[in-house]
């Protein structure tokens, strides 16, 4: 009997220790544990995109980052950018003059805080690509980082057959139409 | 059984009680995705007619006219008036909501953009959807219009981000068939048949 009492509070010891982990574990808090930012934006081609572009480049995607900037938000989520870097291929609209260039976009997790956007451009590393980019204004993104005008639709993948691809709409345009557009609008380089 | 041995098991009883109360909150889910957590509420009371008083435009024109919305309304706070929301006719909601909504204007900088909804989540519920108007637009009533240049329908985009704000996500189609449709088009005037679907989806 003395045994058996000595398993059953080993027992009950066990059981109230897990319950306390068990509690202690509990998410209280009410804070914000992540954020979906949905933008209704006005449908634009690359060649009116060009027209509010401060530069159109060529490159290859060489890193992604993700940043949780320290910035006034009032919520940690909203705080989390991407932030892209190419290899600069060419200078197709305004000359920028650098091997790379890092931009940033809207979304990304850290730890438990995701911050997601619908119409934020999607890369991988290697990727060719076309973009439109907008120089910060009026702290648009943070801390100086440029962007891509017209979000998703400012990124067009660049195909070996010569054409690019806006995935976003899911419209294909050719490549030298594209540049030769782009570069009448503000002068070649 | 003597008596301490009943007092044993009747506490490990309760501890096990106690750790089955203190389960942690349904995480999100597994994908990352956070569509579980649209909220839960009979339609029938979703459907109901009233009118957005709080909403009101400076009357500008000019580019960066400032939209002077203020509209907040939280669960503690909102009574029989302010539950009703009816935006041009459409009713969108008159639910026992316990979410906070927010409409402000913003600059924001990239003159592509119109209006954003942010749809913020606790781990376990959405808490509050902040709307937000560019005022890099030119936003006007009962324009019936998606051109800047000619005054943005302010009512419309309304409709849209309110779409957002109840846990309606973009409709992308060719032919433009919903009031979430991914791009400012007179479709976003009123709610559609698909809408009213997707509503009962969520709310059933």
């Amino acid at each position: 009997m003395k045994m058996k009492k000595k398993s059953l509070s080993l027992v009950a010891i066990s059981v109230v220790a897990i319950a306390m982990v068990g509690f202690i574990s509990m998410d209280f808090s009410p804070e914000t544990k992540s954020t979906e930012m949905n933008v209704l934006m006005k449908a634009q081609t690359p060649f009116d995109l060009a027209e509010q572009a401060d530069y159109v480049i060529e490159g290859t995607v060489i890193d992604m980052k993700v940043v949780l900037v320290d910035m006034p938000k009032e919520r940690d989520a909203d705080r989390i950018f991407t932030e892209v870097t190419l290899s600069v291929d060419a200078d197709i609209m305004n000359n920028y003059g650098e091997d790379t260039i890092t931009f940033a976009i809207f979304g990304g997790q850290v730890g438990e805080l995701t911050f997601s956007a619908n119409v934020s451009p999607e890369f991988t590393i290697g990727e060719k690509v076309l973009v439109y980019i907008g120089e910060n204004k009026e702290n648009y993104t943070y801390q100086g980082r440029n962007y891509v005008l017209g979000h998703s639709q400012g990124v067009l993948e660049i195909k070996d057959n010569g054409t690019l691809v806006d995935k976003f709409r899911e419209t294909v345009y050719d490549k030298e139409l594209v540049i030769s557009k782009s570069q009448q609008i503000k002068g070649p380089l | 059984m003597t008596y301490k041995t009943k007092k044993t098991i009747t506490f490990a009883i309760l501890a096990a009680l106690t750790i089955g109360v203190g389960t942690a909150p349904t995480a999100l889910a597994g994908d990352g995705t956070v569509e579980a957590y649209y909220w839960q509420a009979d339609p029938a009371t979703c459907y109901n007619t009233g009118s957005l008083d709080n909403m009101t435009v400076d009357g500008s024109t000019g580019n960066g006219a400032d939209v002077e919305t203020e509209l907040e309304v939280t669960v503690g706070t909102y009574n029989a008036e302010m539950n009703q929301i009816t935006i041009i006719g459409n009713t969108w909601w008159n639910c026992n909501f316990s979410t906070h909504f927010d409409v402000a204007s913003e600059d924001m900088a990239d003159s592509n953009d119109l209006a954003s909804e942010y749809s913020h989540f606790t781990s376990t519920a959405m808490s509050q959807s902040e709307i937000r108007f560019n005022t890099d637009q030119n936003w006007g009533t009962s324009t019936n219009s998606c051109n800047s240049s000619s005054n943005l329908d302010i009512e419309w985009v309304m409709n849209h981000e309110f779409g957002h704000g109840i846990g309606l996500k973009h409709h992308v189609h060719s032919t433009p068939n919903s009031v979430m449709h991914d791009e400012c088009d007179s479709i976003i005037a009123n709610l559609q048949t698909v809408d009213d679907t997707a509503i009962d989806i969520h709310y059933n």
